[in-house]
């Protein structure tokens, strides 16, 4: 296109140059044709002039001022004055008649009446003639000369040369001034024409070049935007600062922006959206390194988000092509909108994968449509058995069912509510169960609502277990019941808690005879037992008398018989309790290291007597702990025991108490015989005594390590050993302190 | 020692052999031990006399070690007691505990001298 233009400036400039050569040709040609015109209009007349004299006339004159009064001259003159009159409109200054005489040429001056200046008389010689005069004298051959000076001016002068006898000619002039000559010459209005016609047609050639020209670039222009518009690729250019010089159509539909909105602007401000990091990215590392990179490539393509006018994004392909244009680098934009492509693109594949499918399916599926609608009323029965088995389920389970919500909210009660409560499940729906229902504790307390055990089950994601509260029933009755609380648990999130209960009257009163028994049993077992202490005590401390050796011997076997007896007891009354299921954690803030040094002090004698060491390592920051004392005192029991019963003299048994990973851990190491390996696994079943052990200490009652067992259990702890025989035994007990919870000491 | 003669001790135990090996051991320390068979006893013997201690069974005929010390309660006598029972169950000690007796011994587990020693001490305390 640059180019183009400045060659048409060049023949536009050659094409004026010829046009005005042209014109100036054309002037000088009509001044010439103008001038010819004059000269032979006058010459015409001037032989029109000369024809007419007489030259018998002229024969009488002599040349001098006589002539003047000559009748010759008198009527000479007189017709030529009347010839003249009727020229008079051909300007003519002058009409002489022309002699020579000898060297000199001399007028017959006829007519000067239009200038009397020049009123030559007769006779008078002509000093300076053209030169074609002479000729005309000597040749008889007519003349037009001029224009030419003389000494009566300058003229313009046709001769023409008149015989008269013996090769004598008299030469007839008729004279113009040069000044009219011009004037006439001047005022012709061709030139003028012509030189209007040359300006006007030199105009017209012109408007039609710029015309032809302007049209050229507007079809050019409509070319490019038909094309530009009609495709779908927005199409703009932008200098090398970034500023847009171009916005195609195509670009105004696919940005929103019309041309005047993005004229001279930054296009980083235009189609890049800042908070975009896609977006900033296209431009540091694709745009800015296309401007930077100049040699490398003419032409780089990305695909990246971009902004519309709207702030609608949009993926698109971006190509980037360098032009040079006024001697500048210019990137022309071709941009286009790739977000359905790339949409369909996925969906296509899909639609097409899903019509196989459709397809391959819609065979199968009119077979089963058939099967399906055979079964549709079977489902719609089985649905409505589903739920007549839940109502049915709901209604005929001994136990109460109540559904709460979030808030607490009573949504569902099922008949038998009614039954253990008297609360008809329609008075309950819709209540807070807090309000609605009281629990009472074991010891007959109302519990605080913010204790009610349905506040935990709403924030713990476990279910829920108690055994001790008791209902209120509406007529005001105590009813024990066993409460199981499940969370339903939805997308993660507790919903509701469902409350199962039932009524535990009988249970709790075969729980109490069973407890009472054992209580009885152990009493009974104990209070022979204690006799039998006593006063093998007594003996032994001489009470009744001093013993002698052997006396003595014999009471402590009995006294220590005894005290087996009553460990046994123990034993069997714990280990009946954890099978009957009424052994039960009653958490107090227990101090772990005062119960182990207590045990100790009760141990001490056997220690002494088999000269053993005992180690303590204590974590010296343990806190109070919630537990149950009495279980924690029976672990220690057992463990030490054990450890000091089967261990030999002179062995070490080293306690450590200490917390690691949320755990407290109890840890009871000897050195003693250690358990065979073959019995590892039965080491905490109730009665085992292992093999290695039995001949060397009978005292063992076979139920320690399973009652540990299954306190620590109850304690939700493990409990768990390494041992090896005749090297020694680690045994361990650790206890969840998220289950046994630390207690501040300042509290 | 001398100076014990005068204190009495109120066995409340059914089971003779040992209120009898009690009695033995507290006469040996020179103090005077009066023995209640049941509850019903033991509450005659708090009424007609004033005891410097009390060893108190639970389990008895007639009135248990509970109604006594009840009984105490109600007539607001403040006398030293120490429970001597072979009932070994938590729920056991808590009643004692809150009838205000904080002194509790298992009899099978409890040598006769541990007893003593702890009747001599809290003697000793007054």
């Amino acid at each position: 296109m640059a180019k183009k233009s400045s060659k048409n400036n060049w023949l536009l400039f050659l094409d004026s140059i010829l046009i005005i050569l042209a014109g100036v040709c054309i002037v000088s040609w009509s001044y010439y044709l103008e001038s010819t015109a004059i000269k032979s209009k006058l010459l015409a007349s001037t032989e029109t002039l000369a024809s007419a004299v007489d030259p018998a006339l002229l024969k009488k004159l002599t040349g001098k001022i006589q002539d003047q009064d000559s009748e010759s001259y008198q009527n000479l003159s007189a017709w030529i004055k009347k010839i003249n009159k009727s020229l008079e409109k051909e300007n003519i200054a002058q009409i002489s008649i022309l002699s020579k005489s000898d060297n000199n040429i001399f007028f017959f001056n006829i007519d000067s009446s239009l200038d009397s200046k020049r009123a030559i008389a007769p006779g008078t010689v002509y000093k300076n003639p053209p030169f074609v005069l002479k000729t005309a004298l000597m040749t008889g051959n007519s003349f037009v000369a001029g224009p030419y000076n003389d000494e009566y001016g300058s003229y313009l002068s046709a001769f023409v040369p008149v015989f008269v006898s013996n090769g004598r000619y008299m030469v007839i002039t008729a004279s113009i001034e040069k000044s009219k000559y011009e004037y006439v010459l001047g005022n012709s209005q061709a030139p003028f024409t012509i030189t209007i016609l040359v300006i006007l047609l030199l105009g017209i050639i012109l408007r039609r070049d710029r015309i032809n020209r302007k049209q050229e670039i507007k079809e050019s222009e409509n070319r490019l935007k038909i094309i530009t518009d009609s495709i779908s690729e927005g199409i703009f250019t932008t200098d090398k600062k970034g500023l847009v010089d171009f916005w195609s159509g195509s670009a105004e539909n696919l940005f929103g922006y019309s041309f005047d909105e993005v004229k001279r602007k930054n296009i980083k401000d235009i189609i890049y959206d800042k908070k975009d990091n896609a977006s900033k990215k296209m431009f540091r590392n694709f745009y800015l390194q296309f401007i930077k990179n100049k040699k490398n490539k003419n032409k780089d393509t990305t695909e990246t988000k971009l902004k519309k006018k709207s702030g609608e994004l949009f993926i698109a392909e971006i190509s980037l092509t360098r032009v040079f244009k006024n001697d500048e680098d210019h990137t022309v934009w071709v941009v286009k909108d790739i977000t359905d492509k790339k949409d369909n693109a996925i969906a296509r594949e899909m639609m097409e994968q899903e019509m196989i499918n459709r397809s391959n399916e819609l065979e199968k599926s009119n077979i089963k449509l058939k099967k399906a609608l055979s079964r549709v009323d079977k489902e719609k029965n089985k649905a409505q058995e589903a739920q007549a088995k839940d109502e049915a389920y709901l209604s005929s389970i001994g136990e109460g069912v109540l559904v709460i919500d979030q808030q607490e909210k009573i949504v569902r009660a099922n008949p038998q509510v009614r039954i253990i409560l008297g609360y008809d499940p329609e008075d309950l729906i819709g209540k807070n169960i807090l309000e609605k229902l009281v629990l009472v504790d074991e010891n007959g307390r109302q519990v605080d609502i913010s204790n009610r055990p349905i506040k935990s089950a709403l924030k713990e994601n476990r279910k829920l277990y108690f055994k001790n509260y008791s209902y209120i029933s509406k007529s005001g009755k105590i009813i024990p019941v066993t409460i199981t609380l499940a969370p339903v648990i939805l997308n993660n999130k507790i919903i509701g808690v469902v409350n199962i209960f039932h009524d535990a009257t009988e249970e709790r009163e075969v729980d109490r005879a069973k407890t009472e028994f054992v209580s009885l049993a152990s009493h009974q077992l104990r209070t022979p037992l204690s006799s039998i202490n006593w006063y093998a005590e007594m003996l032994l401390n001489g009470d009744g008398g001093m013993l002698n050796k052997d006396q003595k011997e014999y009471v402590e076997e009995i006294y220590n018989g005894s005290k087996r007896m009553v460990e046994l007891v123990n034993a069997l009354l714990n280990a009946s309790r954890i099978d009957m299921g009424t052994f039960f954690a009653d958490l107090v803030p227990t101090n772990f290291v005062e119960i182990a040094e207590d045990v100790i002090k009760e141990l001490e004698p056997q220690i002494q007597e088999r000269e053993q060491i005992i180690e303590r390592k204590y974590d010296p920051n343990l806190p109070l702990i919630k537990s149950d004392p009495k279980m924690i005192r029976i672990i220690f029991q057992n463990y030490l025991s054990n450890a000091v019963k089967y261990s030999p003299k002179k062995g070490k048994i080293t306690l450590k108490i200490y917390i690691k990973k949320k755990q407290l851990i109890i840890e009871v190491a000897d050195n003693g015989y250690g358990i065979p390996e073959n019995q590892q696994d039965e080491i905490f079943l109730k009665l085992f005594r292992a093999d290695n052990i039995k001949d060397k200490n009978t005292e063992g009652t076979g139920l320690g390590l399973y009652i540990v067992k299954s306190i620590v259990e109850e304690l939700k702890g493990k409990v768990w050993f390494d041992s090896k025989q005749n090297q020694g035994s680690v045994f361990y007990a650790s206890i969840p302190l998220n289950f046994n919870q630390p207690i501040d000491p300042k509290n | 020692m001398k100076t014990n003669v005068s204190k009495k001790i109120l066995i409340a135990e059914d089971e003779k052999p040992l209120a009898k090996a009690l009695e033995i051991k507290l006469l040996k320390e020179g103090l005077t031990p009066i023995w209640a068979t049941n509850g019903e006893e033991a509450i005659e013997a708090i009424d007609k006399d004033e005891f410097d201690f009390i060893i108190l069974d639970l389990i008895m005929p007639k009135k248990d070690g509970y109604a006594v010390l009840e009984y105490l309660r109600k007539i607001n006598k403040k006398i030293p007691i120490a429970i001597l029972s072979n009932l070994t169950q938590g729920e056991d000690f808590e009643k004692a505990r809150s009838l205000g007796v904080f002194d509790y011994f298992v009899k099978s587990d409890t040598p006769l001298v541990k007893v003593i020693e702890h009747v001599k001490k809290s003697l000793n305390k007054k």
